[in-house]
């Protein structure tokens, strides 16, 4: 919105030769995408001939153009309609990711809490192995030929003998249905033993944790009453990482970033680089659960986030001139800019993954559409709740009306914001966040933090692509998750 | 015409120039930082906004600027959409359908169209590139959308012609009896990625 948009002249738009395409003013360029994700920057001289139909035929920039679907009468319908299946081909998959919250009892209390964790004599919130094997079954009634079942809490561990049993009665089910099943388990690790690591390593589980960084911040962060946290996560996520080395299934580690962590970017990723992970996550609080009611004192702004992550982003540049390590957030977008793949992060897709592509299931067999909504009934709300593993059919769950309202609330096609926005092919918007910060699962995008976040980054991104010696970087970030992508098919 | 005041900004904005559509998503970007009204004034085309100061002090003048600039966006942006609305129909209309009618024959990929391996064939396409006709025509193109879309209602049970809510063993019976007749994992498919909630 800089004065330089006055070189905007809608009087002059050729509706036959400019395609359909969005714009954002970027530096001193336009950047303009469209429908199949490709991207341009142009210069204010091009973008007012591209506007008017009037560059040249001849040029390098207009067969660019062409190519990539902005030029309305040299548009190549088939290749246009195969590059939008294969961007959106997880709206004919069905529920892949199945949460399964085996317990609500934990041995931490983190400051940030969103699931709102009991303490550990809370038994009556451990899962029944009735009501796991229940929830199974209902697991491989999706249409998904492949399946991811993720273990959270609480502290998943809490109820070691749920998650052996889950573990064993989906592998067995699988030995009949044939489907690609993962299982990841999310935990801080501080009940970890041999004796369970082997099982899991024996049933190829992924695993997942929790590392907030340098150890007197991650123990600010993340309160232990055994001890300190972080020198439990470190040593077992050595073993993990050490024996899992050369496997597909291994252990990676996720951040959540507070108000502390903020003027400690590079700390953090310091700690991950000598940890040996192969990137980290730089992920924003979300105002659940317990962050809700401190945010005034570990939360902050989109703008402060944004300062973070900048910092943040442009050391792991820096230190990819020596070994490849990838923000994941970044990974996320960048693939979706420079690929027809969609990653099928749940969170950023249009619509979300809500139903559609995640199912969150409770210690007590209630099944919610997302494991968002489910926290949400730790809140005492119970808006997204779609029914239970104890009644009902899978069909009535999936056709439940919450799912259809989140699936319009989140195609960003019906936001009148993003319907508009330049990154509208990247991007992706949550209805249980909106309904947290701002009551309305449709949102208002102008208002949100997240939208601001997400565009903050996609600036960032699309800022950086524009030098040829980042684009390289990248194209090694995407590669490696393609990688992983050809093993899962096998 | 402007007037602005500590409070608040008025605006007149002639509906024949913007489009209302444009005018609306204008004022809606700045929904954050000030509360806007928007009326027409009588049965002309001049349309009035007011924009009252939200809490924590907007700059209104520069609002106004701002404002003005935001009106050539979102004209142009609702032009553009307008110009290819039916464009943009046909090709989602048409990578839908070809997903679920039987008959279609699904879209190449883009590994089967390349043409880094036939310098022929790129030369081929460059050709009929070059030679290619106007773009279909909108009418045209509703017939083409309105046959898919018959298509589709022919296809497939009501209220569900993906079959997203048919449980997988209905669907596809027990893995000895009817593997072949299953869907491959899917091209782009991963074991999809969800952070850990924070625990």
């Amino acid at each position: 919105m800089s004065a330089k948009a006055s070189v905007l002249d809608p009087e002059r738009l050729d509706p036959v030769r400019a395609g359909f395409f969005r714009f954002r003013r970027l530096g001193q360029k336009f950047l303009i995408t469209n429908d199949f994700g490709r991207y341009g920057f142009l210069s204010d001289e091009d973008f007012q001939k591209f506007v008017a139909g009037t560059l040249d035929p001849e040029s390098a920039l207009y067969a660019r153009l062409a190519r990539d679907g902005f030029i309305r009468d040299r548009m190549d319908f088939d290749a246009q309609i195969s590059g939008w299946r294969s961007r959106n081909s997880f709206l004919w998959q069905g529920p892949s990711l199945h949460v399964v919250v085996v317990t609500l009892r934990c041995n931490h209390r983190c400051i940030y809490c969103q699931s709102n964790a009991v303490t550990m004599g809370g038994r009556d919130t451990d899962m029944s192995r009735e009501t796991a094997e229940k929830v199974v079954d209902r697991i491989f009634d999706s249409t998904s030929p492949a399946l991811t079942i993720e273990f959270q809490g609480g502290e998943p561990l809490v109820n070691w003998p749920v998650v052996k049993f889950i573990v064993e009665y989906a592998r067995k089910k699988n030995r009949k249905a044939g489907k690609h099943l993962w299982i990841n388990l999310v935990s801080n690790l501080s009940l970890m033993d041999d004796a369970k690591f082997k099982f899991l390593f024996d049933n190829q589980v992924n695993f997942c944790t929790s590392l907030d960084g340098p150890a007197d911040l991650h123990d600010k962060n993340r309160v232990h009453a055994g001890g300190s946290s972080h020198a439990e996560t470190i040593r077992w996520f050595k073993t993990i990482y050490r024996k899992t080395l050369r496997k597909m299934f291994r252990i990676e580690a996720l951040l959540t970033v507070t108000r502390f962590s903020l003027p400690r970017a590079k700390d953090i990723v310091d700690e991950y680089v000598g940890l040996g992970a192969r990137g980290v996550y730089l992920r924003s609080l979300s105002p659940l659960g317990l962050a809700r009611g401190v945010w005034d004192k570990i939360g902050y702004t989109a703008e402060e986030f944004l300062d973070f992550y900048r910092t943040a982003f442009d050391y792991i540049l820096e230190i990819n001139k020596k070994k490849t390590f990838f923000e994941q957030t970044a990974r996320i977008f960048l693939t979706k800019i420079m690929t027809d793949t969609d990653p099928n992060f749940l969170d950023i897709r249009s619509p979300c993954g809500a139903g559609i592509g995640q199912i969150a299931y409770n210690f007590d067999g209630g099944v919610y559409a997302c494991d968002e909504g489910r926290m949400f009934s730790r809140m005492g709300d119970e808006m997204f709740r779609i029914g239970s593993v104890s009644e009902g059919s899978y069909a009535q769950t999936v056709s439940h009306p919450v799912i259809k309202a989140i699936a319009i609330a989140s195609c960003l096609d019906n936001q009148a914001d993003c319907s508009r926005c330049a990154y509208k092919p990247y991007c992706g918007i949550c209805p249980v966040h909106c309904y947290a910060e701002q009551g309305d699962i449709m949102g208002r995008m102008p208002s949100s933090t997240r939208c601001r976040i997400h565009k903050g980054i996609l600036d960032h991104l699309f800022e950086k692509l524009a030098d040829k010696k980042n684009e390289r970087i990248f194209r090694k970030w995407i590669k490696q998750a393609k990688e992983r992508i050809s093993y899962q098919r096998q | 015409m402007t007037e602005t005041t500590a409070q608040e900004l008025k605006l007149k904005v002639d509906s024949g120039v913007y489009p209302m559509d444009a005018i609306q998503a204008a004022a809606y970007t700045f929904s954050d930082r000030v509360y806007i009204r928007i009326a027409r004034n009588g049965g002309g085309k001049e349309v009035s906004l007011s924009l009252k100061r939200k809490a924590g002090g907007a700059d209104l003048a520069a609002i106004s600027d701002e404002f003005h600039n935001e009106l050539l966006h979102e004209t142009l942006r609702h032009r553009i959409s307008q110009a290819n609305k039916k464009i943009r129909e046909f090709i989602v209309t048409k990578a839908l359908v070809s997903a679920q009618v039987p008959s279609a024959p699904p879209p190449a990929t883009p590994a089967e169209t390349s043409e880094a391996d036939c310098p022929e064939c790129a030369a081929e396409a460059a050709q009929a590139a070059s030679q290619q006709p106007a773009a279909p025509v909108d009418a045209e193109l509703e017939k083409e959308i309105e046959k898919l879309l018959s298509e589709i209602e022919k296809s497939g049970p009501g209220g569900d012609p993906l079959g997203v809510a048919v449980p997988w063993e209905k669907k596809f019976g027990a893995k000895s009896k009817s593997a072949a007749a299953r869907p491959a994992a899917p091209k782009t498919k991963r074991a999809p990625k969800k952070g850990k909630k924070s625990r």
